[in-house]
Parts: C-alpha cells; structure tokens; sequence
C-alpha cells in the first residue's frame, strides 16, 4: 500500500499558487529528497502533506486514510530556525514532546515514556545533556534533540525540512545513519534539501519540484542535468506570469 | 508594641484588610500563572489590550444587574473575548497587521466603556477604582469571585499543561499531532479575560498589565525551568501585592500604582542581581574570570618551570613571564595555596598532585585547540599560541572532551608537543 497519495494538490499563498497539480505515490521503505530552489514550493508540498495548509484542490491520503486518522503515525522535524532558544526548556523535556501525541488528552507522561526519551537520548548520543537547556548547546546538538523527539514519536513517516543546515560533521553523520537505520525498519523518510551535493548519497528517491512536479523517480534516474536544469531554470514561464496579472 | 507587630498585624485585625490580602494572594497567584504563558507567547500587547477591553462589559453588567459578581464576570470575560475575535477578524480579513488592529480595537473598546459610563447617570459605577484600583475596597463577593477564578486557572494549567507548553513552544508539531492551536489560544484568552477581572478591583485596567508580564519577566531571568518559573512568577506576583497593599494602608498611596511599582523593583533586583544574567552579576563574573585567567597562568607557569633548577624564585620567573608585579602573583599563589594546588616545602612553592592534574589539563586543553584550528584552518601556526592562551580558559571539560573526540585523540600538537591525556 502507498504511504502517502497526493492527488492534483494546489496549495495558494494569498491567491498565488505556491504548487500546482501535484501528484504522487509514496511507497514504503525510502528516503526521499524533495529538492528545488528557493520558493519552489517545497516547504509548502511538506506542509500540505503534513495537513497544516489548506488547499485549494486535491486530496492527500496518508496510509490510505484522512490525515487527521493518521496523526500518530507521522511526525515532523522543523527548521532550527523558527524556535525560540532561550525558552525555558530543557533536552529530555523537548524530547518528551514527541510523546505527547500517544498521551490522553489531559494524561501525564508514564515511567514507559520516560524510559523511551532516556532510549531515544542515547541513540542521538544526547544522553549527557538531558537536562541542558536548549541555547546551550551547539547547532548540531540541537538538530539531534529534535531528530530524537521525531524518534519518541515512534511514527512510520518522519518529515524533516531542511535537516542538514548549520550542522557539524559530527551530526550530518547522525543524521544521515539515522536515516538509514529507520529505512531498513520499513519507514518512509521525506526530507527537504536545497543543495545539489551529496543527493545522490542521501537519497534513494528524488521529489524534483518548482511549482509543478517535474519528476519524481530513483535518484539515479531523476537526477540528470536535463531535469535538474528544468527545475532550477530560472525563467518563469508564460503560464506562470499570466497567472500573477490574473490573479 | 514593636514596630513589626506595628506595621504588619496591627492592620491584620481589620476585615476589609483581610478581604484585602486575599484578594492579593489570588491575583498574584492567578496573574502571575497567566502571564508566565502571556510573556512566552509573546502576547503583552493583547494582554494589555484585553485589560482595557473588559471595561464596556463591566458596565453594562452594572446597567442590566447592578453591583453583582456574576454580572460582572459574565460581562467582563463576553467583551474580552469579543474584543480578541474582532482583533482577529479585522486582522484577517484586511491587510492591517496584528499590533495595528490590536491598538485600533482595544482603544475603541476602552473608550466606549468610558462614554456609558459617563452618559448613563443611573449607574453609580466608581470608575476610578476600576481604573487604578482599590485594593482596600474590595468586597467578599469580589473575594469568592476570584477564588473561584484562581482555582480554575490553577485547574486548567496543570490539566492542559501539554498543550500549553507544545502550543506556546512549536506550535506547527502541535498542529501535526492534532492539537488545535486555536483551541488552546482562545482557552488561554478566556483564562487571560477571568484573571484580568480578577484584578479589576485591587490594580485596576490601566495597571494590570503588570501584574500579568512583570512577575513572569522577573522569574524567567531566574530560572529556565518552566515549572520553576511558573511558581516563582505567582510567588513574586504575591509578594508585590502584599506588600502593595501595605504601603496603600499606611501611606494611603493608590493601591494599583504600589502594587506594580514593588513588582517593578523586584523586577529591577533580579535585573541587575540575578545569578545567571544579572548585569551586575556579568560585571563580577567578567572580573572574577581575569582573576581566574591569572591563577590559572600562575598553576600552568609553575608546573612548566618545576623541573628547572635555577637561582632566581619561581615567583620572579612567573612575574617576569607574564610581565606583572611580585605582589600579583604572590597573592595568587596565595589564593592556590588555599584552593590546595600549591604548597611551600623547603622555603620554595610546589604544585600539589591536585595542581599537577589542574596544569596538565590547562596544556590538554591549549594543545586540543592549537590542533583544531590548525586543522580547521581558521588560523596559521604563528598566531594560534595567543589564541589558544585565551581560549584555554573558557573551555568547559565536556567541550574539551568533544573536541578530542572530534579530532580522533590525537597525541601530538601542531608544534609537536605531546598532549596529555584525561
């Protein structure tokens, strides 16, 4: 069964599509770059899979069900940029988040969820720092403690955007074996990345995307230069521009 | 009679005085709560504008029910809320941004409740207490009203403390989890409109605010712990009410005004004390730590010239290498001598086996960075030594330990010496 089904979705910022008739079929098992230049549209693809946009047209089945029935199945790795860091919270209570979603609603957290943010520390090699609040670690300490609250979650599709920015070797390495070790266990990986290098190392599968889906395949395949230089061509073309006088 | 049963129980036998210190307590407890997740999401602006909002309601509950504490409740948090849903409406559906529509609404709002209030002769309302307060005045109505209120907010904080902190904290994981960021904004305003009434009689309107982002804003400076924070905010929104309260007693000073001034000080102390981010404090840490780069230079010199035989004292050797006074250094061996690093045996000072290991992890420290740079290439060879003197200093242990790992334990520095191992 496909993980994730996208039926001509056209998500709009203020009357202007930001994607426009995408279609896809997720299956399971891989790790999939969905890759673009900037306001491509790939944060936006993200999002609307995660059900935080609305849309203008289109249907989005994750495990063949509405997302709102599928909720503890996914989870989401933000950009670093977007938090706080000087709010008062600590690793381990960051990470206890991503258990948050298999809670009642006005549950307390159990000796059970404790054990798996303690578990879930020391596969990101955090432990040590549990009760560090979170401006006092470096950028790549951070990027961990959020991929470990992704991990808590205990989901099937893990969406992370824009993962590998501003960290150190150290962490891309964590990332990218965690990747790997989450593939093998059958879940699905959608990842945003905007740059070129290292996609065909990262990647089993390609989202080429620049408002329209322009292809979406095995990286090997996808990534050609026809296809990329259709994706970061930098003219718009006619549709597009008729499309800001109208709108 | 001393001066402490004087000043603080003799006022304690009279009723309104006592209406007066629980109506402090729970306002301090109730706002404190409230604002802590006011000052996170970083709502102080609709928090003050909610303040004044609630005034058009106030009235007109005087006009349907006269002086009744349900009305006034009922009619206070029905303008608070319609007060936010217009400031979201006007926000959405209009290129007017948030703050904006925020000033124009609450402004309009404030000003609508002063003109009832002064058309309509048959309500006696005293308007100026509820501007700024009368904390003296206060009935036992409005006592079980905010009991009720500080009970509830208690209540919803500690049942929904989840979705506060996910929904203040990363409110688009909230979203991904199903939690319904509206739900909990308009739970947060409902609870933000009942601790505003709350306050109403004893800070009043205008001063409320306050009470809502000053106690929070002091804890926060003193703790990152959420938890923490909470209890110390209501703990100081307390304290300043108390207190507040007694200096309206003894030197009939407007009640609102002294309450928010004591919260102003203490926001002041903790400004300029606090143990994490004082600026006083800085100021100390910045001269203790030169004092600290001082004894440790001392401990590193001593440990390099200890095998060297030689005429002149090891203090001479010291001042002359680091270019201060005799005198400096003497009082930093003396401060060592203290700490246990150092001692005098023979007339001449030596490192203890503690103050070998204090050197040999200040040289750890300097060579893991000169290597790093190096191999970072952020420096050249001739200008990493200066560098590293200062660096070796400020290095935690835990970052000193990351770093080796980070190069994968190397033995020898850039200059090639040997870097001693943990």
């Amino acid at each position: 069964m496909n993980v994730i089904t996208v039926k001509n979705l056209t998500i709009s910022y203020h009357k202007k599509p930001a994607i426009k008739g995408v279609n896809l079929n997720i299956e399971p098992g891989s790790v999939i770059g969905i890759i673009g230049p900037n306001g491509a549209g790939k944060s936006t693809l993200l999002k609307g899979m995660l059900g935080l946009l609305p849309f203008d047209t289109g249907e989005i089945k994750i495990f063949g069900e509405d997302i709102d029935k599928s909720r503890k199945r996914i989870s989401y790795i933000p950009q670093r940029e977007q938090f706080d860091w000087d709010f008062p919270i600590n690793v381990e209570d960051v990470v206890m988040m991503g258990r948050y979603a298999h809670l009642p609603i006005v549950g307390f957290p159990k000796a059970g969820d404790k054990a798996i943010v303690e578990q879930v520390l020391n596969k990101v090699e955090m432990d040590k720092y549990a009760r560090r609040q979170i401006r006092q670690l470096s950028g790549g300490q951070q990027q961990r403690v959020f991929l470990a609250r992704a991990l808590a979650q205990e989901s099937d599709v893990y969406f992370l955007d824009e993962p590998f920015v501003g960290v150190d070797a150290k962490t891309e390495r964590a990332i990218f074996k965690l990747m790997k070790e989450l593939k093998e266990m059958g879940k699905t990986l959608l990842v945003v990345h905007h740059d070129l290098s290292m996609v065909k190392d990262y990647f089993d599968k390609l989202i080429l995307i620049n408002q329209t889906l322009i292809a979406y395949g095995d990286s090997e395949k996808v990534f050609t230069p026809e296809l990329i230089n259709k994706t970061y061509g930098g003219r718009l073309t006619m549709l597009q521009k008729t499309e800001e006088l109208v709108s | 009679m001393d001066i402490f049963s004087k000043y603080l129980l003799e006022p304690v036998q009279y009723e309104f005085i006592q209406r007066a210190l629980i109506a402090s307590v729970t306002i301090g407890i109730s706002c404190g709560l409230i604002g802590t997740y006011i000052m996170l999401r970083r709502m102080s602006l609709i928090g003050d504008a909610l303040a004044h909002a609630v005034l058009p309601g106030v009235v007109v509950s005087f006009m349907v029910a006269g002086k009744s504490e349900v009305a006034l409740f009922i009619g206070a948090v029905v303008s608070g809320i319609l007060t936010v849903l217009l400031i979201g409406f006007v926000n959405r559906n209009s290129k007017i941004k948030e703050d904006t529509s925020i000033g124009i609404i609450f402004t309009g709002a404030f000003a609508l409740g002063i003109l009832l209030v002064s058309q309509l002769k048959q309500v006696h309302i005293d308007l100026s207490s509820y501007l700024f307060g009368d904390v003296l005045g206060v009935s036992t109505g409005d006592i079980t009203l905010s009991m009720i209120i500080m009970v509830v907010i208690i209540f919803c904080i500690v049942l929904f403390y989840k979705q506060l902190l996910l929904t203040s904290f990363d409110p688009t994981m909230a979203m991904t989890i199903g939690i319904s960021t509206t739900l909990v904004h308009y739970m947060l305003m409902t609870l933000l409109s009942m601790s505003i009434v709350a306050g109403l009689q004893s800070v009043g309107v205008i001063l409320i605010i306050a009470m809502l982002i000053t106690p929070p804003a002091t804890a926060y400076l003193l703790s990152n712990n959420l938890k923490k924070i909470l209890l110390l905010s209501a703990t100081f929104g307390t304290i300043s009410a108390i207190t507040g309260l007694y200096l309206s007693y003894h030197f009939n000073f407007a009640s609102g005004a002294s309450i928010v001034l004591v919260a102003v000080a203490l926001f002041m102390l903790a400004f300029l004390f606090s143990p994490k981010e004082g600026v006083v404090t800085k100021l100390f840490r910045r001269r203790s730590a030169s004092k600290m780069v001082l004894i440790e230079d001392v401990i590193k010199l001593s440990y390099r010239f200890k095998d060297e035989p030689g005429k002149t004292e090891l203090v001479d050797k010291i001042a002359n290498e680091l270019g201060i006074s005799n005198g400096r250094v003497e009082a930093a061996v003396k401060t060592l001598i203290g700490k246990g690093l150092m001692e005098r045996s023979n007339g001449n000072y030596l490192l203890t086996a503690d103050g070998v290991k204090y050197a040999l992890r200040l040289v750890r420290t300097h060579r893991l960075w000169e290597t790093y740079v190096t191999r970072e290439n952020v420096l050249d060879l001739e200008h990493i030594h200066p560098e590293a003197e200062k660096v070796e200093h400020v290095l935690t242990e835990d970052m000193v330990d990351e770093l080796d790992e980070e190069l994968g334990f190397p033995e020898k520095d850039p200059h090639g010496s040997e870097i001693p191992r943990k």
